[in-house]
């Protein structure tokens, strides 16, 4: 790379991808040159009303962008992204008008002309400017506390993304796109000349320019020489795209092929309660034998492919079971398709999600079940009867909003249709404790990161309370900042863009006439991150019984230990790593941790509600960034070394569990879910104790589930199939682990990732 | 006070789910009077704390500690919630429970206090009225018969077979809900011959149902740790497949068999 880069802060890795994404169909002179096009086209538009300008940027981008159908398709719709375009997400792109700059340049690099190459520097001067995540870390990131997700040598992480956004898709089959446009005709005359509202019916002959595109994409297809079967399959895609390119679908193939279009065009790699929404085209269809069931699992099975081959590694969430659905019965029925679907296809996306509660069928329970034994880590397990109530209090929602609560990529919740809670703030606990200890510098890279707080050095601390007192002082200087850039992402994306497809179809933009940022959106929420919350705990507990309690140490030899990695310091580390840990049903230990995370929690909601957010949450969310943080995080007093990973989520440390699961249950349900916004619960089973032991097992569960467990994601392998997969990837192309917030193909891992992974106790070994 | 009384316990087994209906708390008790050359628990053997080298914690650790019987019963009424939901419980074993009499019986009256069934694990090795005391205050007797054979049961576990074999027979009799189970150790009592002679002496015992314990190696380190020789440490571990002909035997007698 020899681009001179004015601004080397933008560059970089910019979310967790462990999914190797499909090449774009276009060569890469088409993608250039619509690059370029997609640039005139923006720059062009700088003057014209933000919503213009998007909709004449969509229009260089669709249908251009929506790739042929493949063989297996039963529908229509594979989307490519380039690195410049716009999007709602890092997983497919970026957010607004974005430019992904390290793809940019390894797209610029693999250019054979000299002359190519020039146009792509073109181009990457221009977004250096106009990317709408370029300007807000423009804003945003300091020298030396905030940092860009995903830049691990900060404390805090801030990015510009409009993640988890889940379509109305009840409003959308009741309209059609007919119904639609004649709702927004009413609604423009009462406001004539709202560029929302026009917007939306621009946005609606978009929508009709894709559908006709690949109805000459079929045709196609169908001149030429075709087996019968995949003529029927075309033949069946061209019907439906004839009914809904403006009417409301009328039969389950028509109405996930409405659905998944507008999902593509609206930017969504979220989908949420599809099993309420075509639970009752499925129904009707069977009932009146339009399709068999064999046909309309085939159907899922060409949907779950398609929402895998996006692969959007942490997303992807397809919601079945819970309280608030319309149609249950045939919801159901859904459900247990999509369970087998699920069970056979063994994709890690899509992220296959069940709600449940003291209603659900034994049976889908039971399915679900056999499905997570069969070793396909899904479907991960959220339990309504708990976050219901939770999302009341969190979101500050009424029962019947809140049992429409959907989880989407890591864990973290939103109210389908309704709100925006998407995760922009990211804060590493552990790191902030090792500063707090280290007089403001971080033992990392030696750089001073506690802003204005003023720190007293570990040997001017002479109580627990003193130095715990502290490290709040420090970590709500964080939080406040947190919220700041959490607050200001809404208003330099709501400044850019009016995410007029995703507006659209969220349930009050069209009646405000405002786009979501705008104020359109009911509940703007917001969530945040938070890494390294129990061994920031487990340190604390350590410190408090070795130092203060015990007087082994002072603090300040603790402090030297942790500077030098304990490198000396043996002893002092076994027993710092002996002392009593999270995860083993102590109540010591579990106390300072659910204090430390009440703290954290409540501090966050506070100042979120205080910025005017609607809500804003911490999530114990996680994906692998517990690891890649753990790499740029000091050593620790729980005995964790520099560099290592931190615990997953809400779990232990690999390794502190001793217990059973029994007791690390009761460690996790400790927290109440009231003030989190989603919190990630891992447990690993062998399939001798998870199969052979069922009825065990499912007394586990409940019982974790009726002491307020909120959630539960499980994986099943055996013992030392991991271990061997590390050394022999090849034999193991599709084992899948849970990741936490996400499941992957374990052999796609980093190293020490699958490490934090194989550190998790194995139940059963 | 009997919720001060103090036993030598070598570890509690939380979500256990071999040692009886449910999901358990397993109380091991650190003391036994038997010498099985295949034991997979030797650190139970002797009745007082030990070193033991501790790989998890690459370091040498005591095994065994003493606990009143309310700090053993606060750790089990942590997973109350399990075993309700399960039809689990607490368990004892050992080592031999029975050894620490007293403060087996405080323990299993606390339990049943706390409304929590007990199942005992036993070899059989203690004194009669011992025997008869504990076990008639237990909800289920897993009682393990090692042998047929006097002379080879007193050489592989030094204990004497007559001895428990009338605790056996006071149990069968005695109307206390019971399982006798039969570690099946491969070279020792794994023949069909031997299969033909458990069988007589069930039948003897007026019994309908055993179970059998496949020989494993997982205590193998464990001799290791505490720095023991172990005469079975080349000695291969069954399945239950191994045991399939064993079992077919025993089942030709007219036994319910089960597997552990």
């Amino acid at each position: 790379m020899n681009v001179q880069t004015r601004k080397p802060s933008v560059a970089g890795a910019q979310n967790v991808e462990v999914s190797k994404k499909l090449p774009p169909e276009l060569d890469a002179d088409g993608q250039l040159a619509l690059m370029e096009r997609y640039t005139q086209t923006h720059r062009a538009a700088a003057g014209l009303p933000k919503e213009r300008r998007e909709i004449a940027c969509l229009r260089v981008l669709y249908p251009a962008l929506f790739r042929d159908i493949e063989d297996g398709d039963w529908f229509a719709g594979r989307l490519d992204f380039l690195p410049i375009g716009f999007g709602c997400v890092t997983s497919v792109g970026g957010v607004g008008h974005y430019c992904v700059f390290d793809k940019l340049l390894a797209f610029r690099d693999a250019l054979p002309s000299a002359a190519d190459r020039e146009r792509v520097d073109a181009l990457y001067g221009y977004w250096e400017d106009h990317d709408t995540k370029a300007l807000y870390c423009a804003d945003t990131l300091t020298g030396a506390t905030v940092g860009r997700f995903i830049d691990c040598d900060y404390p805090l992480m801030a990015t510009a993304r409009l993640s988890g956004v889940m379509l109305d898709y009840e409003t959308l089959l009741e309209l059609g796109p007919s119904g639609m446009a004649a709702r927004l005709r009413a609604r423009l005359e009462e406001e004539p000349g709202n560029e929302f509202l026009l917007a939306c019916q621009a946005a609606l002959g978009i929508y009709r320019d894709v559908v006709d595109s690949y109805q000459a994409k079929i045709a196609k297809h169908l001149a030429g020489d075709v087996p019968p079967e995949r003529a029927a399959k075309l033949e069946t895609m061209a019907e439906s795209l004839a009914q809904i390119r403006d009417g409301r679908a009328e039969t389950f193939h028509q109405a996930i092929q409405q659905c998944w279009l507008f999902a593509l065009l609206a930017g969504c790699i979220n989908y949420g309660r599809w099993d309420d929404y075509l639970g009752p085209y499925l129904a009707a269809d069977l009932a009146e034998g339009r399709i068999t069931r064999a046909e309309a699992k085939e159907y899922l099975k060409s949907l779950w492919t398609l929402i895998e081959n996006r692969r959007t590694t942490v997303n992807g969430r397809i919601i079945v079971g819970g309280y608030g659905r319309k149609h249950p019965a045939a919801a159901d029925e859904f459900a247990k398709l999509a369970l087998e679907v699920t069970r056979e296809c063994r994709y890690v996306e899509p992220q296959f999600t069940l709600r449940f509660n003291k209603q659900t069928p034994a049976e889908i329970m039971d399915l679900a079940l056999d499905c997570i034994g069969a070793g396909a880590t899904y479907p991960t397990l959220y339990n309504d009867d708990v976050n219901v109530p939770a999302a009341m209090y969190g979101m500050r929602v009424g029962r019947e909003t809140a049992e429409q609560y959907v989880p989407f990529g890591c864990g973290e919740f939103v109210i389908q249709g309704q709100s925006i809670g998407t995760p922009n703030v990211l804060v590493n606990l552990l790191k902030l404790l090792n500063i707090c200890l280290n007089g403001g510098i971080d033992p990392m890279d030696g750089v001073y990161k506690a802003g204005p707080v003023n720190l007293k050095p570990a040997a001017e601390l002479r109580t627990f309370e003193e130095l715990y007192d502290q490290y709040k002082v420090l970590l709500g200087y964080y939080l406040d900042i947190g919220a700041d850039a959490q607050a200001h992402s809404y208003e330099v994306m709501g400044r850019e863009a009016s995410f007029v497809f995703a507006s659209m179809w969220m349930r009050d933009c069209v009646a405000a006439g405002k786009a979501i940022l705008d104020g359109g959106i009911r509940y703007l929420g917001g969530t945040n991150e938070t890494y390294g919350n129990i061994n920031a705990s487990d340190s604390l507990f350590a410190i408090k019984k070795l130092v203060f309690d015990e007087r082994r140490y002072t603090l300040d030899e603790v402090n030297k230990a942790l500077l030098a990695n304990f490198d000396g310091f043996a002893g002092m580390r076994r027993e710092l790593a002996n002392c009593p840990k999270y995860g083993n049903d102590l109540d010591e230990v579990d106390e300072l941790a659910n204090d430390l995370f009440e703290f954290t929690a409540k501090g966050n909601r506070a100042r979120g509600l205080a910025r005017g957010m609607d809500y804003y949450l911490i999530v114990i969310s996680n994906n692998q960034t517990n690891t890649e943080w753990g790499r740029r995080t000091s050593a620790s007093a729980d005995g964790r070394a520099a560099g290592k990973f931190m615990n997953p989520a809400n779990n232990p440390q690999g390794g502190a569990a001793r217990s059973g699961p029994t007791a690390m249950l009761n460690s996790l349900s400790r927290f109440q879910a009231r003030y989190h916004g989603g919190a990630v619960q891992n447990i690993k089973f062998t399939p001798g104790m998870f199969n052979r032991h069922r009825p065990q097992i499912k007394s586990l569960f409940q019982t974790y589930f009726d002491k307020g467990g909120c959630h539960l994601m499980v994986t099943v392998v055996e013992p030392g199939t991991l271990e061997d997969a590390q050394k022999h990837p090849e034999k193991y192309p599709d084992l899948i682990v849970r990741v936490s917030g996400f499941s992957a193909v374990f052999v796609n891992l980093d190293k020490d990732v699958q490490d934090e992974i194989i550190s998790r106790e194995l139940y059963g070994r | 006070m009997d919720a001060e009384l103090r036993g030598t316990v070598f570890d509690i087994q939380r979500f256990s789910i071999h040692d009886g209906p449910g999901i358990r708390t397993c109380v091991f008790l650190k003391g036994c009077p038997l010498r099985c050359a295949w034991c997979s628990n030797p650190e139970s053997q002797s009745a007082k704390p030990e070193p033991m080298f501790s790989r998890r914690d690459q370091a040498q650790i005591t095994v065994g500690q003493e606990m009143t019987v309310s700090e053993v019963l606060a750790v089990v009424l942590r997973d109350c919630g399990y075993y309700g939901h399960s039809g689990g419980g607490v368990t004892l074993s050992g080592g031999e429970f029975m050894l620490q009499a007293a403060f087996s019986a405080a323990l299993i009256d606390q339990c049943h206090a706390h409304g929590l069934t007990v199942v005992g694990q036993t070899s059989g090795a203690a004194p009669a009225e011992v025997f008869a005391k504990l076990a008639a205050k237990l909800d289920l007797v897993l009682m393990d018969i090692k042998d047929h054979d006097a002379q080879r049961h007193l050489e592989h576990t030094r204990g004497q077979l007559p001895h428990i074999l009338a605790n056996a027979a006071w149990l069968a009799a005695s109307g206390v809900p019971h399982l006798f189970r039969i570690p099946v150790v491969p070279g020792l009592n794994d023949t069909l011959a031997d299969a033909d002679a458990f069988a007589g002496l069930l039948a003897q015992l007026g019994e309908r149902e055993v179970e059998l314990i496949p020989f494993h190696q997982y205590g193998k380190g464990k001799y290791a740790d505490l720095g023991r020789d172990y005469a079975f440490g080349q000695a291969k571990s069954l399945t239950e497949s191994d045991l399939g002909p064993f079992c077919s035997r025993l089942e030709s007698h007219g036994l319910g068999v089960s597997v552990s």
